[in-house]
């Protein structure tokens, strides 16, 4: 030691505590709990809400994602409309009345009178149906989204009677018409206005819509700064008026980084803010920082490829009852959503119509390995490859779990099924992929086994969930081309989709149910609640499953 | 040869090198298995005919060869295609973040230079004395910490436990970008006399820049530490002392002058490297710039922006690669008259 | 006369024939032992060492190894941890020195075993793209000419692209692995050894006692392997020293990023990433995978610039 100089030492000595500082003050922070008294309410005519995921498109006609339909119905109105948290009830919106023909064919509104645009031009039944025609015309090149007008609309539906009476003829009868109205898809927009800029061409996307909205609803754009936010200020011309607590402001903010959300929230910066699942603990309680869970209707599920061309085992129905016994149902809900989600019972989301034809409502498979291991046994495809002293069913096929990369609750459910399903000897491999290129697997290549997916309500309609998933490809559904496909159970979804009547279309949805749910495609794994932790000067906050979110009933005060 | 030949040269040579870049980004694009057609008219709603319009209007069912050749031609044009994530064209989103990390680096270059330096010429003048040992070890620490590390532990202490300085973005919350001249809010800010933007804009570039320059300046400051040193022991400084020069002019006058050679090279590198690489950084610091959107378009295999933006950096590092060996070229006459680039 | 063994004599014989360069070589390993930062780099490296080879032995966890086939006809192996809920995110204690993770598993050893993953990358990537890069700087630098302002041009094309890019094609080509992550990180990184080789056999080639081996009629391959090579030697030590840490870095920020180590392997960058989004309640997590990469990269860079300042002349004063 003595060829060391002791100004060496002293260096060294200096560079650990340096970083042991660092590394002390970085972390000291963590567990301490802020006792103030109420903080002052930082910008109290503007709310702010700190998300992931920028809009894509402010278009309505040619827009399918949240990030992108939340300020589409803040600028926009649709005919009919949700109010807080009720999702039964239709309120009027643009339109103040309607009926419907003993058919259930014909529905006929009346407008609202006396409403403009933002632009200051008169709201008319014209604009309804050009908004319509537009739809079915433009046919959301980039989304596909028209699809939910265009199974029971066409360019001869919508005809105006006068200059605030608008009747659409369905091509066949729809139960769920009005449901669809309210979506982002519905929304009226300035025949003027979009006539000057661009009209409407078949089959192409509007360049100038998608970024210069211009609507009848309580906000108008104030700016976009791509990646960063979205600024929407009052429309002074809204119809229905400013008396009252209403904010002025309302500001998208978009932070990937979820530290950087955390620390906004806290120091109030953020009204609103979304935060994982496993970040919810690092707020909850926190002065000022409420923490409220709602049920919504999204849900999660694990899809099967079902074609027999891809995986001859996976083709088989026994084998897919098997792996809905393999999943771990509780603790998914524990750990990869803290708690926050229910069990699902089958493609019909608790909270909608014809939710008890399934089973009454609970779930029919539960984690049962031993079972599981039974049919799998009975089946036939015992375990019988030996691969590396370990025994393995399917002579070793490896079965591929598929998520988009960056989910963290679905690489959760995925690592987890994967030691049950190595229990029950099935070799399985986890794989993170980009969506472009799940998608290409999906759809092109039929490339892939199992695939954990996500949905959400377009519309307030059982049929928005049962049918692309259980109907087959032969009659337009099988959105996630399993290859599934059982006459008996298309002819009962079909009668369920456009039938107007309830009995009958609980009789056709339990039906149907009763014949997938003994050969699955897919694994019902839970419905999630839906949490976006506030500050506690939000007053009116509620929120709506299929709309979501409506900042001109919000305002900031202490009450 | 002449300095005039030399940079025609240099810039002739540029051509190849880009089209060998163009090569292997488009054999990139073509070797991932992905629907780049499908994805962009919506995934699993897509309708079929909206799918058959786009891949010829991509001319995705040519055979591969046509289709690079389209695809240069595109470049030709400035074309590079719609990016799938943003729904607008890759140069319209291109030209929109690449400003931004502009200022960034600019700004982290104005930090890292002077500090570098002069912490470099302190070390080499102090060798071995204390101040030279805790310069050095703030470097190598500073080089060797992860950058989203020193972003998270700068942010959490600095914009959140003593808050003095902002959290994230450019500008404050709601706050209108300045009229874009540039797309650098300070530099636009001055320029349409708008003082809010001015100071939100510096304001919020204090601690990005910093973290962003930290590596940086541990890099110049090395360099040049090493570089002095190598200078110093050099005889015509022995020379210039033995005939009587005072100290200061020894190092200022000569030392410094020939060990800011490699430094210059250094930075240029650097420059070029951090203008496509400051991913973390921005990404914690929630800056919109091309290094933040490349990981995305990477992450989310956006195709036409992932291209693009590999183009664009190529060309910027192949650009900054030719100034440094211009001025290079220029300080030093040896490397001229020796050739071989 | 003299009863000396022959093997004894063989050693002498070799020892005074190159004593001049033993002499030089102890100086170095002195002006090494003195300098206080090297020798901190070269115990964290050593450290590092010894870790990687024992891990089995340290650690209280271990992996398994599963041999799947994920695409027709190959055959990955992967690596599996147990996991346990009821474990997870506790805090550092005595059975678990690191805390664990959301899955319970034991950081500690995830740590450990990492250093295994880690050494194998900065090794394979380095050693390869040294490799490469001699051989194709090697023959540039001595033949000059054409096949020097080629290699110049295609080592260009290769640096101008993004190491992200890279790394992207080949996990989307090929499968998000660590295997993966050395391949794109040897393409990015051959250019930079080759350039540099070359660099080194254009300097030496000009001097004196090349001239006269030519001279004297040594082939091409004698001179470069002889006399070539030997004195470009050090400048590329201290590069490769340097390099292995950056390296790491950059196989780290990949993962980070998603695009190296498949879920649930236990490779630094991957748990740093999959630990940020736990920083505050379960700081733990983040924090000493990146604490081993921090004293890693340190190592290697202390160990590198210590190499540098002994083995240039012109700094030893």
């Amino acid at each position: 030691m003595r060829s060391f100089e002791k100004k060496d030492m002293k260096a060294g000595v200096l560079a650990i505590l340096i970083c042991a500082m660092f590394i002390c003050i970085g972390f000291s922070g963590c567990t301490q709990q802020q006792q103030e008294e109420q903080t002052e309410i930082k910008n109290p005519s503007t709310i702010v809400k700190y998300d992931i995921g920028d809009a894509k498109t402010l278009d309505p006609a040619d827009a399918y994602d949240t990030g992108s339909s939340e300020p589409i119905f803040q600028i926009y109105d649709t005919l009919v409309t949700y109010k807080g948290n009720d999702t039964l009830t239709f309120y009027p919106c643009l339109a103040t009345e309607w009926s419907v023909s003993n058919d259930s064919l014909t529905w006929t509104f009346k407008l609202r009178q006396n409403v403009k645009f933002s632009n200051g031009n008169d709201f008319t039944a014209e604009d309804v149906k050009y908004s319509f025609d537009r739809v079915l015309t433009m046919a959301a090149p980039e989304s596909g989204v028209d699809w939910i007008l265009a199974q029971c609309m066409d360019m001869n539906s919508t005809t105006v009677i006068d200059d605030y009476t608008v009747q659409i003829k369905l091509t066949q009868p729809y139960g769920g018409f009005l449901s669809l109205l309210p979506f982002t898809i519905g929304a009226i927009v300035d025949k003027d206005y979009v006539e000057e800029h661009g009209g409407v061409v078949a089959g192409v996307e509007n360049e100038w819509m998608k970024s210069n909205p211009m609507g009848t609803g309580p906000y108008m754009l104030d700016h976009w700064t791509r990646a960063t936010e979205i600024v929407l200020n009052k429309n002074p011309n809204y119809w229905g008026g400013w008396e009252g607590k209403h904010v002025d402001k309302v500001v998208l903010k978009y932070a990937d980084e979820a530290a950087t959300r955390i620390l906004a929230l806290k120091n109030g910066d953020a009204d609103f803010t979304y935060l994982p699942y496993t970040n919810l603990e690092d707020v909850m309680g926190e002065k000022g920082i409420v923490v409220h869970p709602f049920d919504s209707y999204d849900i999660i599920m694990c899809v099967i490829n079902t074609k027999v061309t891809n995986n001859v085992y996976l083709a088989n129905g026994e084998v897919r009852k098997a792996l809905s016994y393999a999943f771990d149902y509780d603790t998914a809900i524990e750990t990869a959503y803290s708690g926050y989600a229910s069990r699902l019972a089958g493609a019909i989301p608790n909270g909608m119509p014809y939710y008890d034809t399934q089973n009454n409502g609970q779930p029919l498979y539960n984690y049962d390995l031993t079972k599981a291991e039974q049919i799998l046994d009975n089946a036939g495809y015992t375990k019988s490859f030996d691969l590396d002293e370990t025994l393995y069913r399917f002579n070793g096929t490896t079965i591929r779990v598929f998520f988009n990369a960056g989910n963290a609750e679905r690489e959760k459910m995925a690592i987890m099924f994967r030691g049950a399903l190595d229990e029950i000897g099935i070799l399985s491999s986890v794989i993170a992929e980009g969506w472009p290129q799940l998608l290409h697997r999906m759809y092109t290549t039929d490339d892939w086994d199992l695939m954990f997916i996500g949905w959400g309500p377009d519309y307030n309609d059982p049929d928005d969930y049962i049918f692309p998933f259980i109907a087959s490809a032969d009659v337009k559904g099988d959105t996630y081309n399993t290859g599934y496909k059982n006459e008996t159970v298309d002819e009962y979804l079909l009668e369920g989709k456009y039938s107007a009547d309830p009995a009958v279309r609980a009789a056709a949805y339990k039906g149907a149910y009763d014949i997938y749910i003994q050969e699955p495609s897919f694994i019902f794994l839970q419905q999630r609640q839906y949490i976006r932790p506030w500050r506690d000067w939000v007053q009116n906050y509620s929120y709506n499953p299929v709309r979501e979110w409506y900042y001109y009933d919000y305002y900031k005060a202490y009450e | 040869m002449k300095i005039w030949e030399f940079i025609v040269r240099r810039l002739l040579l540029l051509i190849p090198v880009i089209i060998g870049v163009t090569i292997i980004t488009f054999t990139i694009s073509h070797v991932i298995p992905a629907d780049p057609a499908r994805a962009f008219a919506g995934g699993p709603k897509a309708q079929p005919d909206v799918i058959e319009r786009i891949t010829k209007e991509l001319h995705l069912d040519e055979p591969i060869w046509i289709q690079y050749f389209y695809y240069l031609n595109d470049i030709i044009h400035l074309n590079l295609g719609k990016s799938y994530l943003e729904s607008r064209p890759v140069t319209d989103s291109l030209a929109q973040y690449f400003p931004a990390t502009l200022e960034l680096t600019i700004f982290a270059m104005l930090i890292a230079i002077p500090l570098g330096i002069v912490g470099g010429i302190i070390s080499a003048i102090r060798r071995n004395k204390l101040s030279d040992h805790i310069t050095r070890i703030i470097a190598i620490v500073g080089y060797s910490l992860p950058i989203f590390w020193l972003a998270l532990i700068l942010q959490y202490i600095l914009a959140y436990q003593i808050p003095i300085l902002p959290l994230e973005g450019r500008l404050a919350i709601g706050m209108s970008a300045p009229p874009s001249i540039t797309g650098l809010y300070v530099v636009d800010s001055i320029l349409t006399g708008n003082l809010n933007t001015l100071g939100a804009a510096l304001y919020h570039l204090i601690l990005p820049s910093f973290t962003l320059g930290f590596a940086t300046l541990a890099l110049i400051l090395r360099m040049t530490r090493s570089s002095m040193l190598e200078v110093m022991g050099m005889d015509y400084i022995r020379t210039g002392r033995a005939k009587g020069l005072s100290e200061r002019t020894v190092i200022y006058k000569h030392a410094l002058r020939n060990a800011l050679i490699p430094t210059i090279t250094v930075t240029g590198l650097a420059f070029g490297g951090l203008l496509g690489g400051a991913v973390l950084t921005e990404t914690i610091f929630n800056w919109p710039g091309i290094g933040r959107f490349s990981a995305d378009a990477v992450l989310g295999f956006d195709f036409n922006a992932v291209m693009g933006f590999t183009i664009l950096v190529a060309i910027i590092y192949v650009v900054a690669n030719l100034i440094v060996d211009v001025l290079y070229a220029v300080i030093d006459p040896r490397v001229r008259l020796g050739g071989g680039g | 006369m003299d009863n000396i063994p022959l093997h004894v004599k063989v050693v002498d014989d070799f020892l005074k024939k190159h004593e001049s360069k033993i002499k030089d070589l102890r100086f170095m390993g002195y002006l090494f032992r003195k300098s206080l930062l090297s020798m901190i780099g070269l115990i964290l490296i050593l450290i590092l060492i010894l870790v990687a080879l024992f891990a089995p032995f340290i650690a209280s966890q271990h992996p398994s190894y599963v041999r799947v086939s994920t695409e027709v006809g190959t055959t990955v192996t992967e690596e599996r941890w147990d996991i346990d809920f009821s474990q997870s995110l506790l805090p550092p204690s005595v059975e678990h020195f690191f805390g664990t993770d959301d899955y319970g598993r034991d950081i500690f050893s995830m740590v450990v075993y990492g250093s295994q993953t880690s050494f194998r990358i900065c090794i394979i990537v380095v050693t390869i793209s040294t490799l490469i890069g001699l051989i194709l700087g090697g023959i540039a630098g001595y033949f000059g000419g054409i096949i020097d302002e080629a290699l110049m041009r295609i080592t260009d094309v290769f640096l101008a692209i993004p190491y992200l890019i890279l790394a992207m094609a080949v996990t989307a080509a090929l499968g998000r692995s660590i295997d993966n992550i050395m391949e794109a990180l040897i393409i990015v990184w051959w250019p930079t050894y080759a350039r540099l080789i070359r660099g080194q056999v254009l300097a030496v080639r000009e001097q004196q006692f090349v001239e006269a081996a030519r001279s004297v009629g040594a082939s091409n391959s004698r001179i470069l392997f002889r006399h070539i090579f030997p004195n470009s030697f050090a400048p590329l030590l201290v590069e490769i020293t340097l390099d292995l840490g950056a390296v790491l870095l950059v196989a780290a920020g990949l993962s980070f990023l998603g695009l190296g180590a498949s879920p649930g392997t236990a490779e630094w960058g991957l748990m740093i990433s999959s630990g940020r989004i736990h920083m505050f309640h379960a700081w733990w997590y983040v924090t000493f995978p990146g604490l081993a990469i921090l004293l890693v990269v340190l190592g290697f860079n202390l160990l590198g610039d210590g190499l540098r300042d002994v083995t240039d002349p012109k700094l030893r004063r």
